[in-house]
């Protein structure tokens, strides 16, 4: 591949891992309507299934979150290479 | 059942639904993710500089996080149906039990997986694709006659008949492949004719094909 | 012009092995010169391909499954088995294996290749309609 291609590839690598933050963004959201929804429909039990849920979907803001960053570390580590081969 | 437990119940079932839901759309992060990773992976070719082998392992990343996140919603979905079906037993229906009913959690992530990943790697598939096809040099094929040929050979199943022909043919080139006892002599030959293989793969292939044949012959 | 309605309507012929249909759609396809078929067939080969193998899949299934189709059929030995095998790595993700391919074989091949797989798989109509129409998504972008 040529410099322009091997950019141009970079550049598409780029664009899926953006498109990767925008979909676990999507995650973020309807894991936010999930946890209020758990909440609303399951508060006060103490049901060792019910505690369970409601801690697997409270942990998932934090996962999510970690693994967008993840992506943005990517893209700038990608960018980083993309100014290094002018 | 009182009015509010039925609400409770309704509320745990759309619960279950959006969990399933977002597991689904986790994958197509994950999906994402290795799409992202495959074209750096593709630009990092014969070079290994730093930044680009940490965008690849980042993305890397992003991929088994994006599945983790799908396999936890898929546990939450997972504690809610047990706790449904000791309140409420049979309010829940399991695809397995009926026919024609809804997927269970797993059959909906790895279909969406799938179908998440095949979308993905189009793209890159095609491009190179359309790119080897325009380029090609020195071909009197046209996209008809390529065509049909595979239509052709797709029309032309080798059943019992056509593999009884081709054993009473003499290998060609067997001379470096052994004829390992099989059950099914019949597609052997022909694969020796072939000529292509070791005896060990022959012998691998021939124990699928023996399946093979059993199946077509039990339809 | 581009024969996209007619390929995809053959890919459906193909998997119910409806060969009236495909014998019609062979007729009107010459007219239109197979136009888009790299395309359109080509989607349908990576998506088919993904029903039936995943990411990272073990080599010699791919390998076992290429010599079982080749043998399936009579014309079968007509494709390079190599020339298969690479294909469906390409698929799968490893795209460079098919600069190692003669583009003379990428449609015989894709056509066998995802025809065998679908009639395999016994689709619904349903999902049969479903896959040509994620074919036609895919497709639509490169056309």
């Amino acid at each position: 591949m040529n410099v322009n291609e091997v950019k141009r590839t970079i550049r598409s690598g780029n664009e899926a891992a953006a498109q990767a933050k925008t979909t676990l963004g999507q995650v973020a959201d309807e894991a936010t309507t999930t946890l209020d929804l758990a909440q609303l429909t399951l508060q006060g039990s103490h049901d060792d299934d019910v505690v369970a849920a409601l801690k697997i979907i409270k942990g998932l803001d934090g996962e999510v979150d970690r693994a967008i960053r993840r992506a943005e570390a990517a893209i700038e580590h990608a960018n980083a290479y993309l100014a290094a081969i002018g | 059942m009182t009015g509010d437990m039925s609400a409770v119940v309704a509320q745990l079932l759309e619960l279950r639904e959006r969990l399933a839901a977002t597991a689904v759309i986790a994958m197509r992060a994950k999906a994402d993710a290795e799409h992202g990773h495959d074209q750096y992976a593709e630009a990092a070719r014969g070079t290994t500089h730093p930044r680009l082998q940490q965008a690849m392992a980042d993305m890397r990343i992003v991929g088994d996080k994006s599945a983790r996140i799908a396999r936890l919603l898929n546990k939450a979905r997972d504690h809610v149906t047990a706790y449904l079906n000791r309140i409420a037993p049979g309010a829940v229906r399991d695809g397995r039990s009926h026919a024609g009913a809804m997927p269970t959690g797993e059959q909906l992530l790895a279909d969406a997986e799938r179908r998440a990943n095949a979308k993905a790697s189009v793209g890159s598939f095609l491009r190179r694709a359309v790119k080897n096809v325009e380029n090609i040099q020195d071909s009197t094929k046209t996209a008809t006659e390529l065509g049909e040929t595979g239509v052709k050979i797709l029309r032309s199943p080798s059943g019992p008949k056509g593999a009884q022909s081709t054993s009473t043919t003499t290998p060609s080139s067997a001379t470096t492949v052994s004829r390992p006892k099989m059950d099914v002599p019949e597609a052997a030959a022909q694969i020796a004719v072939l000529g292509i293989m070791t005896a060990v793969a022959i012998h691998k292939t021939s124990q699928v094909l023996g399946r093979t044949i059993a199946r077509w012959r039990n339809r | 012009m581009n024969a996209q309605t007619e390929l995809t309507a053959l890919i459906r012929a193909l998997a119910k092995r409806d060969w009236e249909a495909v014998d019609g759609l062979l007729e009107e396809l010459r007219k239109k010169e197979w136009a888009g078929a790299t395309q359109v067939i080509g989607a349908a080969f990576v998506l088919a391909v993904h029903r039936r193998f995943r990411r990272g899949q073990d080599l010699r299934d791919i390998s076992n499954f290429v010599a079982e189709t080749r043998s399936r059929y009579e014309g079968g030995n007509e494709l390079p088995a190599l020339a298969m095998e690479g294909m469906i790595r390409a698929a799968l993700g490893e795209v460079d294996l098919m600069d190692e391919i003669n583009p003379d074989n990428y449609l015989p091949a894709q056509i066998v290749i995802l025809g065998t797989i679908l009639q395999d798989e016994n689709l619904t109509d349903d999902q049969l309609d479903e896959f040509v129409r994620d074919v036609e998504e895919a497709a639509a972008e490169y056309m």
